[in-house]
């Protein structure tokens, strides 16, 4: 039997009296670009914010690579492959972007304080860190930005740093959560063709959160549509295109 | 560029090196105390600006851990003869322990509720100090005065009064502190300091153990704080909790921080010479009347805040950006906090 990546079980998320999810099961397989699309509230961010581990699922299981995502602690699953982006641009403003996305290797860096204190075989490690935090942010074509504060650059750049900074953590898993908003046509074709491009690259399996259409059923392989936190729907883009429930619950005259 | 604003901090930085170590020559006995002061005072901020600073949490307490440091040299000399250099490692040891027990419970705290239990700490010190110092104390008091530190012969060339030896060692152990904190904002862990600050959720999901990174520092910057204290009974002769005492240092350490310039390593340096200097220029302009230096120093500080909003270093690095600017320079970083 083959075995997901990612494998999504009965997963279930309450706020109170809200149910954010409710028993959504789905599997994402490996090299994948998994769609997840649902009008808002549908459940995505919230999903995504159990795969990261932000939110604790009140029942259910996730696991990636065979291994129980539930069960770590927050700081685990980068390390674990997996990496996000935020659909609001969770970037640190005070740091550089290049700084920004020499934190993305956090996990794959081990200096501690003390060391870093004494300053032993640091400046290697910083130099490792820096150039291969230049050559990412050079493959999304941000070098200009690499000391500018990440604070106040237009909208579509600071979605491509985060792309970069998740990049920078060597990832098996990226989770992209509405990567395209607020980009213009021409960008949004742009991003899709580096998507693409980091998917064979980095050998990523992608799952992405986004409400243009014509983005998703070009770039996806799979797709799954959530309403109200319960999984209407998946399946190819072309079947989701066609799909009854999903034309009537959310895509409507769009597709 | 940057490689030239690197060279000119450096030597700005060695100019001003080289003064303080001229000081105790240059001013007699009297004049030296505010300079050693200020110099203890800048380990303090520079330990709180880790946390504060860098870190975003706030602490009104830091006055506790001065005195945790002042009082653990202060017992060791007096009552188990030990000289004062070996006391360090042990004050950097137990604040370490003590900032971190600190640093679990205030996980769970934020903002003003972290300024308000962290000013318990700073009222409640003095208590406990009473209770358990005062059998070491003079007179069943809080109050101990460990023997003076004195100059050694091999130091008669460049120091011969005892005052300027315990200078000099102040210096020393000064430089050593703002290098291992200059070498530690510098690294991935100044990163994650700042991350943690800007954004738990996207640093934790980067792999930022936010827990160990907000203990780390509170039991970082307790040790700085903790050292500073040991070096006060070098300058003082004596360690002591006045109530009021505890309380005044920890907000004057957050407000040298604040002066001086948050998250930059210079800023909290610069904050405590203008602490130490502006009560003493306080003094100084109503010289009748002692009762109206605190409300002087307090417009002073008004005064700065409101023409230098984000510090010293902050306000120079604006002056710096906009002279490149008209340069036709492409515009610098107006403040990056790890340079
Ligand atoms: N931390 C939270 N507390 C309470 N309700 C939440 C929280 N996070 C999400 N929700 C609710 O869960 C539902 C799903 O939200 P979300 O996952 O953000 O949707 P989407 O990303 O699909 O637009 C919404 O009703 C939202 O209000
Ligand atoms: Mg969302």
């Amino acid at each position: 039997m083959r075995v997901a990546l990612l494998e999504v079980r009965d997963v279930r998320v309450q706020f109170g009296g809200i149910v954010a999810l409710d028993e959504l099961s789905f599997d994402v397989d490996t090299h994948q670009v998994c769609a997840l699309i649902g009008p808002n509230g549908a459940g995505k961010t919230t999903l995504f914010n159990c795969v990261s581990r932000v939110y604790t699922p009140t029942r259910g299981t996730i696991r990636f690579l065979e291994r129980e995502l539930t069960r770590m602690e927050p700081h685990e699953v980068a390390s674990a492959g997996v990496a996000r982006t935020f659909q609001n641009i969770a970037l640190f403003p005070k740091l550089s972007v290049l700084e920004n996305v020499m934190c993305g290797a956090h996990s794959q860096s081990s200096v501690g304080p003390i060391r870093a204190m004494l300053g032993l075989g640091t400046a290697s490690e910083e130099r490792r860190l820096r150039d291969q935090a230049r050559s990412l942010l050079a493959r999304l074509s941000l070098e200009t930005y690499a000391d500018r504060l990440a604070a106040g650059l237009p909208y579509g750049t600071l979605k491509r740093i985060e792309i970069a900074r998740s990049l920078a953590s060597a990832p098996r898993l990226l989770l992209l959560d509405e990567p395209a908003a607020g980009l213009t046509h021409g960008e949004v074709d742009e991003l899709a063709a580096t998507l693409r491009g980091l998917r064979e690259e980095f050998d990523l399996t992608i799952v992405l959160v986004e409400h243009h259409m014509g983005m998703v059923m070009g770039i996806s392989d799979h797709v799954v549509v959530l309403d109200l936190g319960r999984k209407i729907a998946e399946g190819t883009p072309a079947e989701i295109a066609r799909n009854e429930r999903v034309i009537a619950a959310y895509l409507g005259t769009e597709v | 560029m940057a490689s030239r604003r690197k060279w000119t901090s450096f030597a700005v930085a060695m100019l001003v090196l080289a003064w303080l170590a001229y000081v105790p020559q240059f001013y007699g006995q009297s004049e030296l105390v505010p300079w050693s002061e200020a110099l203890y005072f800048s380990i303090a901020a520079l330990g709180l600006n880790l946390l504060t600073g860098y870190n975003g949490q706030i602490s009104i307490g830091h006055g506790a851990f001065f005195g945790v440091g002042a009082y653990t040299t202060a017992i060791l000399m007096e009552h188990n003869a030990w000289q004062f250099l070996p006391t360090l490692p042990i004050v950097i040891a137990v604040a370490l322990v003590v900032g971190a027990a600190f640093g679990f419970p205030a996980l769970r705290l934020k903002g003003l509720y972290l300024a308000l239990i962290t000013l318990g700490i700073a009222a409640l010190f003095p208590d406990l100090v009473n209770r358990f110092a005062s059998k070491y104390g003079t007179a069943g008091t809080s109050l101990i005065q460990p023997p003076r530190v004195l100059a050694p012969e091999w130091a008669s060339g460049f120091a011969e009064a005892d005052d300027q030896y315990r200078y000099y060692m102040l210096l020393v152990v000064g430089v050593v502190m703002l290098i291992l904190a200059a070498n530690l904002v510098r690294g991935r862990f100044g990163r994650a300091l700042v991350a943690v600050r800007d954004h738990e959720a996207a640093a934790s999901t980067l792999g930022v153990n936010i827990a160990r990174v907000k203990v780390g520092a509170f039991a970082i910057s307790a040790a700085y704080a903790a050292v500073a204290g040991s070096l006060s009974v070098l300058v003082n002769g004596s360690a002591n909790a006045g109530k009021i005492e505890v309380f005044r240092q920890s907000i004057l350490f957050l407000v040298a921080v604040v002066i001086g310039g948050t998250a930059t390593v210079a800023g909290p340096v610069i904050g405590a010479y203008v602490v130490v200097f502006g009560q003493d220029f306080a003094k100084d302009i109503f010289d009748d009347k002692p009762e109206l230096a605190p409300a002087v120093f307090g417009v002073l500080l008004v005064v700065l805040m409101y023409v230098l909003p984000d510090g010293i270093v902050g306000g120079w690095r604006r002056l710096i950006a906009r002279r490149s600017r008209s340069d036709g320079l492409p515009p610098l970083p107006s403040a990056s906090p790890a340079h």
